[in-house]
């Protein structure tokens, strides 16, 4: 670095400017001006040559808000360029005859300042910012001096195919941001994601602001801004973030619509989504108000506990309002409905809610390569102990060191399946949302109680069983909530409840969804069924296996069931759904007071219990959920019929056999079902026999997921190390079904 | 050579916006107009064909326009073409990076077809 090669510099920009043809810096010279300033400083910098530093950043300054159109009076911005390239013309003919600069820059950089309004100290920072707030106003001049179209008028003419291209690509965009937000969501981090949904927003944006689309240009514009300070790390993605941004998707899709629907003529439906609150929401967000921290009220957290009623509350509330001295939880205590206790614990909850700093983010697929090899780590560690030589040993420390080890292990295990567990909460919350939206649209008035929200479960588990769950939901609302008419004649208050529960029980977890509507009619369902042939008589049925019905494909097309159960749209795919997941779900209803579905689902779906068995040499893992029976069957029950291959006659029902020795190659030990054994598996609607030798037992499993290439292997769903170290696979009944009919 | 008859280059992901872009280059007169979807296919489409004007958003999949203007100007052959950004007005403060770059003009999203005309021709006759 030497005081000739910024001289060098200096000199080139002095010429340039010499040979500049009006007075005018047009955008290429500014830009080449701006690249010159820019080797200056980091020379002057280096040289620690002050003076010709802030002179070169003075001019920088002058250049970028000259280039943004920001500076009116360009006379003497070009007159000042001219000054500045002479300052620093002498300051640095100063340094090298002294080593210093006598003449000083302050009233050069105060010409600056007048021109740019930025004050010489905040330099870097307020060169980048100052524009975003305070947009210029040349281009606004620019859009007013068209003649303003209406969004209305916008729609005529040409335009009109511009607004139906729009319209398509705009609601592409915005699944396209559905998408990817949740890819967000789970990688908060990846700034490639904030990009995908950033994109969209601003094409929106832009093409809304030709089209006069103002409202949609606002909240798209509001939107972007929000990403902007995502991808500059000014805010971080929490699920607030998340939630707005959803939100704003859904607001754009709706306001989209009402366009569309315009440009058909037709009147469209008033937009029952509130923008401007929305916006504001975005501006809180931007700002770093977060929406959350707002903690729940002590009054609520009362109520929820169940230790006072709603009604309390509200009168509470009021005197607490007009004596304006005391606190709720004062007032309370003093008209005995709480003890001070329990006012205290309500506080505690409270705190613990706003300060939850204790945790920290790991990706996902981490945490599960752990639980994977703490499941390896588990079976290798009962091989060991299994091994003849570590049980013929007869040393009495080395025993009590391996069963050390393998209480160590199974707390591993135990402790490293937590991690992956989520509480329910945040499910419970979108559901709570989704009973407001559907309740609003079915003009009823509904109620959401949440009960063991910190009830925890796999987080690969919630996405899973949120469809099944909001199809509860959505039939509670529509079909098992009365309107407020119906409930008033029959005695019960105007404002329906669904509530939500959690709770753990066994290795399940357990979630029901009550409400208080109008409950199940058993023999309306009965009649339908026998109707429809789905059974032949309500004899031996009990009240459980009748509500039952309605989960069966037969009872559960709309039109048939909405009349006589007020139940059951697609019921058969919320069992279907909750099936695939090994779960079970079960029915309690009282005509005229409610009904409540009790869902369990396992805690995790990592672990599979199985049933092993053998066919030949070989050992396979069946489901237990998909096993209905196991039978040896009498020859007689054996047919084969032509046509329809082999039959066995199961209680009555004549059920395909399948055999597995034939569909994997296997010599098994026996070919004659009499002489084997039958498993009677269930597939999707459908069930048949499975051949096979031997039964061996009933074990837990760790899932294994199929390399890729193998994954499309029909039969078999997955493998697992089996408690002898040996492989199995584990079966897919439905698949086998398909198998065997090719 | 006439102006009007210059080949221009719409660069923007969004279908839309360049069916807007092209409806105001007409109404100013331009009629030769091509399009890219993105930088990467702008830059295919510059190798392979002879374009005289790049119009490019800044923000496209792939390559953006700020990419593209840099790729522009490194390469020999391609280094003095017009390149025209469109920016929206929240990114302004971004176009000194495109100054810096080397960028021919600017134009703040939403514009009338008379400001890009001008632009156009202004950037036109600086590099005759």
């Amino acid at each position: 670095m030497s005081y000739e090669k910024v001289l060098n510099v200096i000199d080139g920009m002095a010429s340039k400017f010499l040979f500049l043809e009006g007075r005018d810096i047009d955008i290429p010279t500014a830009g080449y001006f701006l690249n010159q300033l820019d080797l200056i400083i980091k020379d002057a910098e280096e040289l620690k040559m002050d003076p010709l530093c802030s002179v070169a950043k003075g001019l920088s300054r002058l250049l970028e808000k000259s280039i943004l159109g920001e500076i009116k009076d360009t006379g003497s911005m070009f007159t000042t360029l001219e000054k500045g390239i002479t300052t620093m013309q002498d300051v640095h003919k100063s340094f090298v005859k002294s080593g210093g600069y006598e003449g000083g820059v302050e009233s050069f950089m105060g010409s600056i300042y007048q021109l740019t309004g930025v004050p010489p100290m905040a330099e870097s920072t307020q060169s980048k910012h100052v524009p975003r707030e305070e947009p210029a106003k040349e281009p606004h001049q620019e859009v007013s001096a068209e003649p303003e179209k209406g969004p209305d008028k916008g729609i005529e003419g040409q335009d009109e195919s511009l607004l139906r291209d729009f319209i398509v690509e705009g609601l592409e965009y915005i699944n396209e941001i559905e998408v990817n937000i949740l890819n967000l969501e789970q990688d908060p981090e990846n700034k490639e994601y904030v990009n995908t949904i950033f994109r969209p927003f601003h094409s929106i944006k832009g093409v809304a602001s030709f089209l006069n689309l103002e409202k949609i240009r606002d909240l798209a514009h509001n939107l972007e801004n929000l990403l902007d300070k995502v991808r500059n790390n000014e805010l971080s993605v929490t699920p607030q973030v998340i939630d707005i941004i959803l939100d704003g998707a859904d607001a754009l899709k709706a306001m989209i619509g009402q366009v569309q629907d315009r440009l058909e003529g037709k009147t469209s439906a008033a937009l029952d989504i509130d923008v401007p609150a929305l916006e504001k929401r975005v501006k809180n967000i931007q700002e770093g108000k977060h929406e959350q921290p707002e903690p729940k009220k002590i009054g609520t957290i009362l109520v929820e506990d169940g230790l006072i009623s709603e009604d309390v509350l509200e009168e509470a509330l009021e005197v607490a309002k007009i004596s304006n001295e005391q606190r709720i939880g004062e007032v309370l205590i003093a008209e005995g409905k709480v003890t001070p206790k329990q006012v205290s614990q309500a506080l505690r909850k409270q705190t613990s809610q706003v300060v939850d700093t204790t945790s920290t983010r790991v990706d996902t697929r981490k945490l599960d390569d752990l639980i994977d090899m703490v499941g390896e780590l588990v079976i290798t560690q009962s091989m060991i102990r299994q091994n003849p030589i570590v049980q013929s040993n007869t040393d009495r420390k080395f025993f009590r060191d391996i069963s050390q080890l393998s209480s160590i292990t199974s707390e591993l295990q135990r402790t490293s399946t937590s991690l992956r567990m989520i509480p329910i909460k945040q499910t419970f919350q979108r559901m709570s949302r989704l009973v407001r939206d559907l309740s609003k649209s079915a003009g009823k008035s509904v109620n959401v109680v949440t009960v063991g929200e910190d009830t925890e479960i796999d987080k690969n588990m919630v996405e899973e069983i949120y469809n099944p769950l909001v199809h509860l939901i959505r039939n509670a609302v529509d079909h098992g909530i009365e309107v407020a008419e119906e409930r008033i004649k029959a005695g019960k208050k105007e404002t329906g409840t669904i509530q939500l529960k959690a709770y753990h029980k066994g290795g399940n977890v357990m979630i029901e969804i009550s409400d208080d509507g109008k409950g199940l009619h058993k023999e309306k369902i009965l009649n339908k069924a026998i109707a429809n042939g789905v059974i032949d008589s309500a004899s031996g049925l009990s009240d459980q296996d009748i509500f039952r019905l309605i989960l069966l494909p037969g009872l559960s097309t709309a039109e048939k069931v909405t009349d006589v159960s007020g139940r059951g749209v697609g019921m058969d795919v919320v069992k279907q759904a909750v099936d695939k997941l090994r779960g079970k779900i079960e029915i309690n209803s009282h005509y005229g007071t409610g009904t409540t579905f009790v869902t369990s689902f396992p805690l995790t779906m990592a672990i599979i219990d199985g049933m092993i068995v053998r066919v030949g040499r070989e050992k396979y893992i069946v489901p237990t959920t998909a096993i209905r029976r196991l039978l040896r069957p009498d020859k007689e029950l054996y047919n084969s019929v032509i046509g329809r291959g082999e039959i066995i006659n199961v209680m009555g029902n004549l059920l395909p056999l399948v055999r597995l020795h034939d569909l994997f190659d296997i010599e098994p030990d026996s070919r004659n079902p009499w002489e084997a054994t039958v498993v009677v598996v269930d597939g999707e609607n459908r069930a048949k026999c499975l051949l096979v030798d031997e039964i061996i037992g009933q074990e837990e499993v760790v899932i294994k997921g199929l390399s890729e290439s193998l994954r499309k292997v029909k039969g078999v769903s997955g493998g697992a190390i089996l408690g002898d170290g040996n492989i199995g696979l584990i079966l897919d009944p439905e698949g086998l079904f398909e198998l065997s009919e090719m | 050579m006439d102006v009007k008859k210059i080949k221009i280059l719409v660069v923007d992901d969004f279908a839309t916006m360049r069916k807007v872009i092209r409806n105001l280059l007409k109404q100013s007169g331009f009629e030769n107009v091509a399009e890219a979807e993105d930088g990467a296919i702008a830059l295919q489409t510059l190798k392979s064909s002879k374009v005289d004007f790049i119009i490019s958003d800044w923000n496209m999949p792939n390559m953006t326009g700020i990419e593209l203007l840099k790729a522009v100007r490194a390469d020999n052959e391609l280094g003095k073409l017009p390149f025209l950004m469109v920016t929206a007005e929240s990114l302004k403060a971004n176009v000194v990076e495109a100054v810096k770059a080397g960028v021919s003009d600017y134009i703040v999203k939403p514009f009338t077809h008379e400001v890009l005309g001008e632009k156009i021709d202004k950037i036109m006759q600086t590099i005759k």
